[in-house]
């Protein structure tokens, strides 16, 4: 019944779910897949609408700009209590909020109609052109990656070199070397715990739309759709507030 | 490894290919939405500060103007009453000059009519006495003629 391999829909009876992104095309033998493509889709929206709101800024703002002010002006004030610092805020607001926006935005737009169900059959097999975005572990890794370099230079940067270092390398007691090590391990297991999160949870609303659809395909799937455009902003709001929380630490003096 | 790295289609390329997407969107999104708005934010709620300092300024004046007018005023009415007082007394005073002059004219009035009456008097005895002896020297005269003839 169910299968890793590149089907999007139920086929002749059974149900294909895949893990593997679809690969719509080559180009200069980098596979451009379907993800991808969903990715700068959602990209070119985002890009088109802060252009957009870039021209239109005024001092008495419109419904859309109130909207932009009270989401980056409150994330900002947010960003600076949490960090205890408008300059710390300023500099990491652009990855936090960005890694919200584009998550969030991913989400939404895996769930458009179209997305999924428009594409091309390549030797028996539907390929889709566009595909939720998170559902492919290259993606969400790669936001996990952003995560963890940000969090890192910001230990880096606010301690230093060697006093972040030492809050995992600490010969001062045996204690002391086994407490850095474990944090040395829950560090870097940020990057899988980050990753999958966000790819289980897409991945797993879409497999669950995708089955509800193949036995009831009307009304049914509608709350469940509605669930997912709920899931998908709290993917994005804990992906960030994480990232957020991570600085924090990272930026927080070692305690002895 | 292998196994999970092909089982989720893992392609360090792509992951790459989405890091250089998450940049540009960073990069877009931080020159065309967060740094305008940050700073319009910035400047209205400066403009906001400004705004409610001007306002203190402003009430801070009015009612140092308010008290300016009380203090004008109180003075005013001070100065106004004691102007009322001075006519009044200066009222006064007048009247009993006035009053005074015309007792004293009435008295002298008085004084030169009895004065008058008084010359009068005694105009008419004089009189009555001078017409009182003609009519003695009339009716001796008579009476000497009658004798006589």
């Amino acid at each position: 019944m169910f299968s890793l391999i590149n089907t999007a829909y139920a086929e002749g009876g059974g149900i294909h779910v895949a893990l593997k992104p679809y690969i719509v095309g080559e180009f200069f033998g980098i596979p451009i897949t379907a993800t991808l493509l969903t990715t700068w889709l959602t990209m070119a929206i985002l890009i088109a609408l802060a252009i957009t709101i870039r021209h239109q800024l005024s001092a008495i703002p419109g419904k859309l700009q109130s909207m932009m002010e009270m989401l980056i002006g409150g994330v900002f004030d947010y960003m600076s209590d949490v960090l205890e610092s408008r300059i710390m805020a300023r500099k990491y607001f652009g990855v936090v909020m960005t890694i919200f926006i584009f998550v969030l935005t991913l989400n939404w737009v895996g769930l458009l109609p179209g997305v999924t169900s428009i594409g091309y059959t390549h030797e028996g097999h539907f390929i889709p052109f566009l595909y939720p975005a998170a559902t492919d572990l290259n993606i969400t890794l790669a936001f996990a990656l952003i995560a963890f370099i940000t969090i890192e230079m910001a230990g880096f940067v606010t301690l230093g070199f060697f006093k972040y270092a030492g809050k995992f390398i600490n010969f001062s007691s045996p204690l002391a070397f086994i407490i850095g090590l474990i944090e040395l391990i829950s560090e870097l297991a940020r990057l899988i715990s980050f990753s999958f999160r966000l790819f289980g949870n897409i991945f797993a609303g879409k497999t669950l739309l995708v089955v509800i659809m193949f036995f009831i395909p009307y009304v049914v799937p509608v709350p469940l759709i509605a669930f997912e455009v709920f899931v998908g902003f709290i993917q994005a709001f804990v992906f960030a507030i994480l990232t957020l929380f991570f600085i924090k630490l990272a930026a927080a003096e070692p305690q002895h | 490894m292998e196994d999970i790295i092909n089982a989720f289609g893992i392609d360090q390329r792509l992951i790459i290919i989405q890091i250089v997407n998450f940049t540009i969107l960073l990069v877009a999104l931080g020159y065309f939405l967060y740094r305008p708005i940050l700073k319009l934010l910035k400047e209205r709620e400066e403009k906001i500060v400004q705004g409610i300092k001007d306002s203190e300024m402003a009430a801070l004046a009015l009612a140092e103007a308010d008290s300016e007018k009380q203090i004008v005023l109180s003075s005013a009415h001070e100065e106004a009453s004691a102007i009322a007082l001075r006519a009044k007394e200066a009222i006064e005073v007048k009247t009993a000059d006035i009053l005074a002059t015309a007792q004293d004219k009435a008295l002298q009035v008085i004084k030169d009519a009895e004065l008058k009456s008084e010359q009068l008097k005694k105009q008419a005895l004089a009189d009555s006495e001078k017409e009182v002896a003609e009519l003695a020297i009339l009716a001796t005269e008579k009476l000497l003629r009658e004798k006589v003839s």
